[in-house]
């Protein structure tokens, strides 16, 4: 079980929002790094190999989204769970006690 | 009687302070985030770019009005290159009755008389955020930790129906508590 009281997730948002612009800018600095490469490389097999590995790399950006939603999720079962919580502590239910 | 949270009087609002503070913070971390995104997709140098010919719209009165260029991730007019002319006539509209931004046209002015009929032909160069560039990886990853924000209104929701049913909770079992109830006892 969590021992933080209070926060229902918002730490998972919180670190997974930080840790997504993050890897935001990493992989702006790799393709910038990749394209300058591959416009410097002479080796016509060479520089496919990066941009292929480029274009991969800025096809990681997409899931960015889903990650939100995903991480937004766990805030609301969270804070569901503490609401059911309480109900059943509360002993209005049959089964739970006060 | 026994209850289960030893705090007394809070009835779940350190829940919901909680949640407010964090969701504080999280708002100005996502505004610093896309601030230096939105300054990153500009500086970043490696932007597409094109141009529209007579691209026929119709304006409206204070109405966006979407361009291809609209459409395009990060895609905006050069604002120098920009020509505006009446369809029928071909006159020119001056650039004070309308606003570009983001390839969405708005007319400012209350009425079209000026501009009448509201269709005109759009022309001029434009940049956008090509696939595969790193002005791209960096405008998805801002535009992605712009929803985040779209959610803080349902957890400030959740987080209140916490702080109701516990609210809840004590004023019944208060009533129970104070023999007031059928068969329980004060």
């Amino acid at each position: 079980m969590r021992k933080e009281k209070g926060i229902a997730g918002l730490n998972v948002l919180l670190s997974i929002v930080s840790m997504l612009f993050m890897i935001g800018i990493i992989i702006m600095v790799y393709i910038v790094a990749g394209n300058k490469l591959s416009s410097t490389i002479g080796d016509v097999d060479a520089s496919t190999s990066i941009n292929a590995t480029t274009l991969a790399l800025s096809g990681v950006t997409d899931w960015f989204s889903t990650f939100i939603v995903l991480a937004a999720l766990v805030v609301m079962v969270l804070l569901v769970v503490i609401i059911i919580n309480s109900i059943r502590g509360s002993g209005l239910t049959e089964g739970g006690s006060a | 009687m026994k209850f289960s949270r030893k705090e007394k009087g809070i009835a779940g609002l350190n829940v919901l302070m909680s949640v407010v503070s964090m969701l504080f913070m999280i708002g100005i971390i996502v505004m610093v985030f896309i601030v230096a995104g939105d300054k990153l997709t500009t500086e970043i140098g490696d932007r597409s770019s094109g141009s529209v010919s007579n691209e026929t719209i119709a304006l409206l009165n204070l109405t966006a009005v979407s361009t291809t260029v609209a459409v395009l991730d990060c895609g905006e007019f050069t604002d120098s290159t920009i020509l505006v002319t009446n369809e029928t006539t071909g006159e020119l509209v001056e650039s004070a009755n309308y606003t570009e931004s983001g390839g969405y046209f708005t007319s400012t002015t209350s009425n079209t008389d000026y501009i009448s009929p509201t269709n005109v032909n759009v022309s001029g160069s434009y940049t956008y955020c090509g696939e595969g560039t790193a002005a791209l990886s960096i405008y998805k990853t801002t535009q992605a930790i712009d929803d985040t924000t779209d959610w803080f209104s349902t957890f400030i929701v959740l987080a209140a129906l916490v702080v109701m049913v516990l609210l809840v909770v004590i004023i019944i079992n208060s009533i129970k508590g104070s023999n007031l109830g059928g068969d329980n006892t004060a």
